[in-house]
């Protein structure tokens, strides 16, 4: 079900040299969540950092599973529903290791 | 042989829940449910078994459509919640109304209306029937638990019905999908006291993955409607109303903003309904009738999905046969 791995390491430029570097790639990813967060659901980036939980940025549980789906279109990705992030570092982590896989 | 929609009726339980009246015994609030589901009131049966919603729906479906019980040549029933295991709704309907037609029972959870109306073209097309009864009615206050919040807030009970009649235009299109999957959403059947049996004894309610229900519902509906208006020649645009299943407004929400539909043309009956399983599309079918916003030779979407996991999308022209 992810043909479109090789596609968006492509698109992004996160190729697997890349993604070794994690730093890089993280503080992307993280930057992509937060404009998600900010399109989608009005959150101001400045208040977002990996700990806060999208609960404490005033998101529902319904609205987690928008974050997911939002995600998954930005990134061209499929998230694990098993995976269940609640922090914005959790969702970086798991988008990370789902381009990954 | 295509069929049309000759009449359509609906039924509901006397007793109106509001969200306070909820609050009283569980743990929640009006402003908590109106946010994440759009419920505001739901019926529940008191005296009503989900046969008396079966009934009322197909007799005003029937007056409407000026049809007699004693024309109608298939009865078809969508429930999960049917008053027997056996007999069928379907039967039960039948003795009542007083038709000599065959009539049986379909589940296909909260899609089984559009289920039902798939089946009853395929009795058209082969020319076995000329009037079908297509009730689909729910009694889901007896499938909840009433002591978890998480669920009970969002159902409903009530009936919908349409009578169909051979000739006409539909359905233009219509897909079904089922993608097996168990525990995402599903209620066990009745125990028995078997001394074999050593299986487990599950709690006797509806168990649901909600958030995972609302990723499959949100991307089943925009799925589907794409594929519909790609193979049905159409655009959104043209479509004149979509009558989604009821499940919650947060997900027909969602799903109307990434189709980028016009809001206008979205049928919401959930406010004041709750979630009614395969009831929901067929009951909204009958407000909207009754109302006057159906007329000749509008293009209708009726999309259902639920529990197996199941999705089915129709594409109806309302009007009389050709």
């Amino acid at each position: 079900m992810r043909p479109l791995g090789t596609k968006v390491s492509q698109a992004t430029g996160i190729g697997p040299e890349r993604r070794n570097r994690e730093g890089d790639t993280m503080s992307d990813t993280l930057e992509r969540v937060k404009k998600v967060l900010q399109e989608g659901f009005e959150v101001d980036p400045a208040k977002v950092t990996p700990e806060s939980t999208l609960a404490s940025l005033g998101l529902d549980s319904l609205d987690t599973v928008e974050v997911v789906m939002q995600c998954e279109e930005e990134f061209g990705i499929e998230i694990d529903q098993e995976s269940n992030p609640s922090t914005v570092g959790e969702f970086v982590t798991v988008i990370d290791n789902t381009l990954g896989e | 042989m295509a069929f049309h929609v000759m009449g359509t009726g609906s039924a509901r339980p006397e007793h109106v829940v509001t969200n306070d009246d909820l609050s009283r015994f569980l743990d929640t609030d009006d402003e908590w449910i109106s946010s994440r589901t759009g419920i505001s009131t739901r019926r529940c049966c008191t005296t009503e078994t989900c046969s008396d919603l079966a009934e009322a729906a197909a007799r005003a479906a029937l007056d409407n459509a000026g049809v007699a019980a004693g024309e109608l040549d298939l009865i078809i029933c969508s429930t999960i919640t049917a008053d027997d295991l056996t007999p069928s709704c379907a039967a039960v309907v039948q003795e009542r109304v007083g038709a000599s037609c065959p009539a049986f029972d379909l589940n296909a959870a909260c899609a089984g209306f559009v289920f039902a109306l798939d089946v009853a073209h395929g009795y058209f097309a082969r020319g076995a029937a000329k009037r079908v009864l297509v009730v689909s009615a729910e009694k889901m206050s007896r499938m909840v638990d009433w002591t978890e919040r998480s669920v009970s807030v969002l159902f409903g009970d009530g009936a919908g019905a349409v009578v169909l009649g051979a000739g006409g235009e539909s359905p233009l299109y219509t897909k079904l999908t089922t993608r097996g999957s168990h525990d995402t959403l599903w209620c066990p059947n009745m125990e028995g006291n078997s001394p074999f049996d050593t299986t487990a004894k599950p709690e006797p309610y509806l168990h649901m993955r909600g958030q995972e229900v609302f990723k499959f519902a949100v991307t089943s509906i925009c799925s589907d409607v794409r594929q519909m208006c790609s193979e049905a020649g159409v655009e959104a645009g043209d479509i004149d109303l979509f009558v989604f299943h009821q499940a919650n407004k947060r997900i027909l929400d969602s799903a109307v903003e990434k189709l980028g539909l016009d809001r206008d043309k979205v049928a919401y009956t959930i406010q004041e309904s709750g979630n009614i399983s395969s009831a929901c599309i067929p009951l909204t079918l009958d407000t909207l009738n009754r109302q006057g916003r159906l007329r000749e030779g509008d293009l209708v979407c009726c999309s259902g999905f639920g529990a197996g996991l199941v999705v089915a999308t129709t594409l109806l022209k309302w009007g009389s046969a050709l």
